[in-house]
């Protein structure tokens, strides 16, 4: 069955990745297995949180029985992803500590003034100002700015949704987790922020999902298979 | 000419003050106030009509 | 008013048997969450002690918590509480009016200080030095602070006074406020609602007698037993919601049948108190039973924070009561979706300085091998 025929794999036709390598090209381990598996672990569970989500405050689909428990299941699936979703915050802060340098807070924040000016670059290039711009290795400053708006948003999702949780899940361990907030802002305004978090992260995601083609599309630099192999390929200029 | 004010009117909803001026053992005049307010009307400015029912029912609650 | 027996006694006078007595206790043991062991504490306190002088407020008010109270069809609940205690002034229902009111309450304040309950009904106006209430000449402030400030302990009656109910709803003309606000540091229980329901202010009452203490408070000074748990926990309609049947129009099939209102906008979710259980009108209904969805009356978030009460989604401050979060939202992103796409097509035109992506031949760097 796997001798010379149809079936035969031919690695080299399966194998994308490598295609577009020049022989100076780098090819550069950047993502490392946490950071990519946390990445993938949030897009599973956000994308579920949002539509689990948006049926809770708003149930598109009617059961016709009394049998059916439609509303449960979808409450369920909510909170078992949101529980996924902390497991994968939990490791990701860990790996902020214990990864490589691609992976430190450093990503995140724009620290120093070339970062800084970096972003202003960024802005221009996407605002068709500036024709091309040099890419770093790991986040470019203004990608940096958005993934820690949107990390904070997440974290407002989860804290006002523990919150929201420790109203029928009594105990202290629950209070901990987001009981406390109530103290300090009322159940309306928790609901409003949980629920509007919910259309900043789907707006999010669609300008991800763009800027990342966009951008593996214009420096071939292997952006989208870099999150699934952690490989970035760099062109020697 | 004596002055009686009665205030506060009880067995009623709300808080009513009544002044009355008497002459020769009849009213020559009289005043009312109603000394409390909260502005129902105001409140109800821009807000959605179906919910007005609500807000304006709690102008008495008897 | 005003005599100076026991409360049995005075229940006696009444003509409620014994056996109603007994009744009455069992009751306010079990609205109180409290264990049967309290039964014999409760009749036995309220055997033994004189009737305690208790006077009621009426600031900002519709009278409707008064009315609840009132509502008692029965020789039951809400006419034991005005033989229970001695209600010296209440402005709706008392004999005298004018100054002979006025004296009654100053002579409780006098000689009772210390002693006395205060329940308080209506919020307290604070702009422009109070005006909006004034009774027999004073504020409603200069009243709460006499009157409260030497009271054993203040009961607020009522959303309005516990922190100043739909008086408060915006714009809050006149600064209308709670009680405990105006009068700081004194001992208060807060016992919300739109009316606030007449069984939660006997069992209140009665657990003071019986035990010298306030109930279990939460952390917005409203007791336990009443206000600990959700609506929404023990709704009889919470099986439909969980299967996923909703009302969608007034009067369709589905309310008909008594499905959740969840769609209609209620706010059960986010509700705390016994409604469920104790309910009503002598434990007739309640609005969720009757088919109206529940608005959270005894929340201080209910007349703004909440938004409209056929809403669903939030309600977002500042913006007009049609805009809700929902909307808002969908707006945000198609509008996001719009801009990207209009990006995608001027890229098309204006371009990049596209870098080289793909080597015409085959892979150099594996030739090199």
């Amino acid at each position: 069955m796997f001798d010379k025929g149809p079936y035969v794999w031919q690695p080299q036709k399966l194998d994308m990745f490598r295609k577009s390598r020049k022989a100076q090209d780098k090819r550069l381990y950047v993502w490392q297995l946490p950071v990519r598996l946390s990445h993938w672990l949030n897009i599973l569970t956000i994308t579920t949180l949002i539509i689990t989500g948006y049926y809770i405050s708003d149930p598109f689909m009617h059961a016709i029985s009394e049998d059916q428990s439609i509303m449960a299941k979808m409450r369920f699936i909510h909170f078992v992803s949101a529980h996924i979703l902390i497991a994968s915050a939990i490791l990701r802060i860990y790996w902020l500590f214990a990864g490589n340098k691609f992976a430190r807070l450093k990503e995140f924040f724009p620290y120093t003034k070339e970062k800084r000016k970096e972003a202003i670059e960024f802005i221009k290039f996407y605002s068709f100002l500036k024709k091309e711009v040099h890419h770093p290795i790991g986040h470019n400053a203004l990608a940096a700015i958005s993934y820690s708006f949107t990390y904070f948003m997440i974290f407002l999702a989860i804290l006002t949704g523990y919150a929201l949780y420790s109203e029928s899940h009594t105990g202290f361990f629950w209070y901990l987790a987001g009981g406390w907030v109530f103290g300090i802002i009322s159940d309306g305004t928790i609901r409003l922020i949980h629920h509007s978090v919910m259309w900043v992260l789907t707006a999010f995601l669609i300008v991800h999902v763009y800027i990342v083609w966009l951008n593996d599309n214009i420096e071939g630099n292997g952006l989208i298979s870099s999150i699934f192999t952690g490989y970035k390929i760099y062109h020697k200029d | 000419m004596p002055k009686i004010v009665v205030d506060p009117i009880t067995r009623i909803e709300g808080h009513l003050r009544i002044e009355a001026i008497i002459e020769g053992g009849k009213i020559a005049d009289a005043w009312s106030s109603g000394t409390m307010w909260r502005g129902i009307e105001n409140i109800v400015k821009g807000r959605d009509p179906r919910e007005v029912w609500l807000f304006v029912s709690r102008i008495c609650g008897v | 008013m005003g005599t100076k027996d026991t409360i049995y006694e005075g229940l006696f006078n009444y003509g409620i048997t014994r056996r109603d007595f007994m009744k009455f206790c069992t009751t306010m043991s079990a609205t109180l969450a409290l264990s049967s062991t309290s039964i014999p504490k409760i009749a036995e306190a309220l055997q033994q002690k004189k009737k305690p002088y208790a006077v009621w407020l009426h600031f900002q008010e519709c009278t409707g918590d008064t009315e609840s109270l009132l509502r008692a069809t029965k020789p039951s609940i809400a006419q034991i509480v005005l033989d229970i205690i001695s209600l010296e002034y209440h402005e709706t229902i008392m004999a005298g009016s004018g100054h002979s009111a006025e004296k009654a309450l100053h002579d409780v304040v006098k000689n009772q200080k210390g002693k006395y309950f205060a329940l308080v009904e209506g919020s307290i106006p604070t702009k422009d030095g109070g005006i909006y209430c004034v009774i027999a000449g004073k504020t409603a402030v200069e009243i709460a602070k006499e009157v409260c400030g030497n009271a054993l302990v203040t009961i607020n009656v009522g959303s309005c006074s516990c922190w100043g109910g739909i008086g408060s709803a915006k714009p809050n003309p006149t600064g209308a406020t709670g009680t405990a606000s105006v009068v700081p540091g004194i001992k208060y229980i807060n016992l919300p609602g739109c009316p606030a329901n007449a069984e939660n202010i006997t069992a209140t009452i009665v657990h003071y007698l019986t035990f010298g203490t306030l109930p279990a408070l939460d952390r917005y000074n409203r007791p336990l037993f009443a206000y600990g748990k959700r609506i929404h926990d023990n709704c009889e309609r919470r099986p439909h919601f969980d299967a996923g049947q909703f009302v969608r129009k007034w009067g369709d099939e589905g309310h008909r049948l008594g499905w959740c209102l969840y769609e209609m906008g209620c706010k059960g979710p986010m509700a705390y108190q016994n409604c469920p259980t104790v309910k009503w009108n002598d434990g007739i209904s309640y609005p969720i039973q009757s088919g109206h969805p529940c608005f959270a009356c005894a929340s201080n978030d209910s007349w703004d924070v909440f938004g409209p009460i056929y809403n669903r989604a939030p309600h977002v401050p500042g913006a007009s009561y049609q805009a809700t979060a929902d909307k808002i939202g969908a707006a945000v992103v198609a509008g996001t979706a719009a801009a990207v796409a209009t990006h995608a097509v001027i890229r098309t035109f204006l371009g990049y300085k596209q870098k080289e992506r793909f080597s015409k031949e085959k892979n150099e760097a594996d030739k090199m091998k």
